[in-house]
């Protein structure tokens, strides 16, 4: 019952990194039908560049670099904010030139964007980990995480904080969609673009915008899991993000909360599969549940806009 | 007999209806008009026929065979054939290998038959080639067969779509405003194709709004407004309904 | 009509495409005999294997137009299948000696190329109601489930140990050495690369085509949409299925990490390069890029920067989309495709689309 409780939590935790990144890949499915596969890759740097902003030096390209030195909560904003920025220039670049080709071209410059990436950060970071120190916060003197016991589970104080902040950036990001302004003129451009843009919605500047809260958001994620599992490295990002984004249709593909709901189901999903059926299997779970999914209920839980829309 | 038999027709989306109790038929070799303000269902009703949509209720029947819930490309095969509103040619194709692809239904090759490149799929390509040539005489294309879709004047996109759909050797062909966007004279040659086309056999179906031609050429005219079908009759009984004219000018009248 | 002026005729009729395929072909087979290093013939049998996997993966992605970034999957496929056969199950399991089942190679090419078809048809079919882009996450998801059952069903697969296989034979003559296995590759990849032109210049290829042009239209002229889908997927998966049977008994070896995800981006590469949708571009994607990867795998720069690799592949895919979408060898048809659609899809096609793909 412990052990539950324990994969429970875990799932929950490893849950909330998915939902974040797969807020990226359902807002941005859900304005110009694109998969961002580079999400997993932003992911990635969201962890490195917090581990920059953490550390006093590192090597970048082979070369020592100084860096500040600062706290993880100042870390990871500066984190979202570089890739965020990433974000937006890889639209420019690689989407927005095709944004009237067929779909099959945006596909392929996605991949390529997903292996450029990754590759590029190899080429900086080196292709083996690279630790994360730890955030200090939750750790008691004796180098062991704090945690709190409820009925013998032992729930760690980053356990708590990794759901805590994934909770509130979901609550902030749904209440910028349907509410403000902006977040208006997101969910007109994802039903109709030409129209919207014919009402006077600025639609490039929209998918800047969702591009910058979904690269934001998986840097967040970056950042989280770095404090978690203590690494970061090159590849990380691929599979988390392919993740994500079965995470995304499982919720239903363009909508928010569906984005939270998969992360977390699949969260559980993952971990209580790893402990209960086998470990080696862990990273099948997901695609099993996609191919599940595809064939029963494509909508995914909370039905995706797109087949509202139809 | 019949060729189409449409009773009780209906299709809605979610809550909205766009086609509601509709019934319908068209016989041997007629041109049908069907006309209507924008909104009124037409298309919708067009596509329910031929295969896009399931109708919600209501039988269609096809020579005698029900077509309801049937895969587009199944009504096709049984001889119902269309063209589309806003053109859909393929676009990255010759006008030539349009044509033929209009045929695809009517051909046997298969893989292996094609890899080994038998007697016969060989002399079905060369069968198929030539009709296609043939057709593109027909509608008025010859001497463009190798040119690519896109780069065909606009009013030659219309004619290559017909020429594409009859290679489908439909007996009952839908053609979706053929006229939109064409001049006078171009919508005058379209006429005189289309009178051409029934006269050797075939039955038509077509939307249209320019009025003169749907008046000049239709033997028989359909009105729906709010899916619902307002009137039908000749031309010159259809023109003077008021109830048209009303669907037609709306509320214009009344104020 | 004599004979001679018969062939005359037949020569004219090949004109100067004709005339390069031949002169390709002869240069390509007699190229052995002039080259005597190794490491050559190596590089050109490993150029020859990616020509037919591209080629096969083009008509998927170039012809039907849908993305498929799990191809190497099928060529695990058909490695694993001969791997399996001839060493876990007739050497170890029943004492068969592999050299006196030397015939069973052959079979294995044709049947571990029909058992991708299956797979990749399985994998194509919960896809087919919905957009063409899920086919991309599925064969990416069925590509990484392979190779994690590959790496951990030791039982079968012998995981990580990987599975030695050997050499293709015909009674006693072995395809050993270096110029008779690219003997034998270059024969199977004329073969595939005939096969795939004479299936693309059918009726089937046509329909291929217009599904990729509009799929709506392809469905309203008869094409049984679905079905053609299917059969690109299975044909597609076919040749990735007989190459991964040569490769296997090639390199008399298989391993989980010969099926990686990076050998799928890069086939997409390879056809991308050299343009999608013509019968030529993939071979030349293929021969250009191979060549060059394996020329400079000897260089100490690369050897220490093994990403470098994955940075040009990435930049070329997304510079070759932004740029040059037909390729370097774009033909007419393929130049023009990437042209923007003009036709607005309207909320009523999406929907059709939504509605036919339902049934």
């Amino acid at each position: 019952m412990d052990y539950l409780i324990q994969q429970l939590l875990n799932g929950l935790m490893l849950g909330s990194l998915y939902a974040l990144i797969a807020v990226g890949y359902t807002m941005v499915y859900g304005i110009i039908e694109l998969i961002n596969f580079a999400f997993g890759e932003l992911f990635m740097f969201g962890a490195f560049i917090s581990i920059a902003m953490m550390v006093d030096s590192m090597a970048i390209f082979g070369q020592q670099v100084n860096f500040p030195g600062l706290h993880f909560l100042l870390a990871v904003p500066i984190a979202m904010a570089v890739v965020a920025g990433m974000g937006v220039a890889i639209d420019r670049i690689a989407y927005r030139p095709l944004r009237n080709a067929p779909r099959l071209a945006a596909l392929i410059s996605a991949i390529g964007m997903s292996i450029l990436l990754q590759n590029v950060a190899q080429a900086m970071f080196g292709s083996s980990q690279v630790f994360f120190p730890d955030i200090g916060m939750f750790t008691s003197d004796n180098g062991l995480p704090k945690y709190i016991t409820v009925s013998n589970a032992q729930i760690t104080y980053l356990q708590i904080f990794v759901v805590a902040v994934t909770v509130a950036a979901m609550l902030i990001l749904n209440f910028f969609v349907q509410r403000t302004r902006i977040g208006r003129a997101m969910r007109a451009a994802a039903q109709d673009k030409s129209t919207s843009a014919l009402m006077g919605v600025n639609v490039n500047r929209v998918i800047a915008i969702t591009f910058i809260i979904g690269s934001a958001m998986g840097a967040l994620a970056g950042g989280m899991y770095g404090a978690i599992y203590h690494f970061a490295k090159p590849d990380m990002g691929f599979i988390p993000g392919l993740k994500a984004f079965i995470a995304a249709v499982l919720g239903g593909i363009g909508n928010i909360p569906g984005a939270f709901l998969g992360g977390i189901t699949l969260g559980v999903i993952e971990s209580l599969g790893s402990a209960y059926i086998s470990s080696e299997y862990r990273d099948a779970f997901a695609f099993v549940i996609l191919i599940l999914l595809l064939i029963f209920k494509p909508s995914g839980l909370l039905g995706s806009h797109i087949s509202e829309k139809a | 007999m019949a060729v189409l038999d449409v009773t009780g027709l209906s299709k809605s989306f979610g809550g909205l209806t766009a086609v509601n109790d509709v019934d319908f038929h068209v016989d041997e070799q007629e041109i049908v008009g069907l006309i209507g303000p924008n909104g009124a269902g037409k298309t919708t009703f067009f596509n329910v026929i031929t295969g896009v949509y399931e109708p919600s209720e209501g039988k269609i029947e096809f020579l005698g065979t029900s077509i309801a819930g049937r895969l587009p490309s199944q009504v096709t095969k049984l001889g119902i054939a269309r063209t589309f509103q806003n053109i859909r040619l393929f676009n990255d194709m010759t006008a030539l290998e349009n044509v033929m692809v209009g045929q695809h239904c009517r051909m046997k090759t298969n893989v292996f038959s094609a890899i080994l490149r038998t007697p016969r799929a060989l002399r079905e390509e060369e069968q198929v080639r030539d009709k296609a040539l043939a057709l593109l005489d027909y509608v008025g294309l010859k001497g463009h067969p190798g040119e690519l879709a896109m780069n065909l004047p606009y009013g030659s996109q219309r004619r290559l779509e017909i020429a594409r759909a009859m290679a489908t050797d439909p007996q009952l062909l839908f053609l979706d405003e053929p006229a939109a966007g064409m001049n006078p004279q171009e919508t005058e040659d379209l006429m005189r194709l289309i009178r051409r086309i029934r006269d050797e056999g075939m039955t038509i179906i077509l939307i249209e709004h320019d009025m003169r031609l749907v008046m000049g050429i239709s033997d028989r005219i359909v009105v729906l407004d709010h899916g619902e079908k307002i009137a039908e009759g000749s031309p010159d009984v259809v023109r003077q309904d008021p109830k048209v004219i009303e669907a037609y000018l709306g509320h214009a009248v009344e104020a | 009509m004599s004979i001679a002026s018969r062939i005359d005729q037949r020569v004219r009729g090949l004109g100067w495409y004709g005339a390069f395929v031949i002169a390709a072909v002869a240069v390509a087979m007699v190229l052995p005999l002039v080259i005597d290093s190794a490491r050559w013939l190596t590089l050109l049998t490993i150029v020859l294997i990616y020509v037919v996997l591209a080629s096969g993966l083009n008509i998927v992605v170039g012809f039907t137009g849908l993305l498929d970034l799990g191809y190497v999957a099928f060529y695990a496929v058909g490695g694993y299948y001969t791997a399996i056969l001839f060493i876990q199950v007739l050497e170890t399991r029943f004492g068969v000696a592999v050299s006196e089942v030397w015939w069973l190679f052959w079979v294995n090419l044709l049947v571990g190329g029909i058992l991708a078809s299956i797979a990749g048809a399985i994998i194509g079919y919960p896809t087919l109601r919905l957009r063409g882009d899920y086919l991309a996450i599925m064969t990416l998801a069925f590509g990484e489930i392979i190779r994690i059952v590959a790496n951990n069903w030791d039982a079968v697969t012998r995981g990580p140990s990987g599975i030695s296989v050997p050499d293709p034979a015909v009674a006693g003559f072995v395809f050993g050495d270096a110029r008779r296995l690219y003997w034998l590759i270059l024969g199977l990849a004329i073969l595939s690369v005939f096969l795939i032109s004479r299936v693309i210049r059918s009726r089937i290829g046509r329909a291929w085509t217009a599904i990729r042009e509009d799929e709506i239209a392809a469905e309203a002229m008869g094409i049984h949409t679905s079905r053609y889908k299917l059969l690109s997927y299975a044909v597609g998966a076919f040749f990735a299925g007989v190459m991964g049977v040569f490769f296997a008994h090639y390199l008399n070896f298989v391993h989980p990490s010969n099926f990686k995800l990076m050998e799928s981006i890069l086939m997409v590469s390879l056809v991308v390069l050299g343009g999608m949708g013509n019968l030529i571009g993939p071979i030349a994607g293929a021969v250009l890029w191979i060549s060059l990867q394996e020329y400079l795998r000897d260089f100490e720069f690369i050897q220490a920067h093994p990403e470098v690799r994955g940075i040009a592949m990435g930049a070329v895919l997304v510079a070759m989309m932004v740029l040059r979408p037909q390729g370097l060898l774009g033909s007419r048809r393929v130049a023009l495709e990437m042209r923007p659609r003009t036709v607005h899809q309207s909320e009523q096609e999406r929907q059709a689309v939504a509605d036919v793909r339902s049934r």
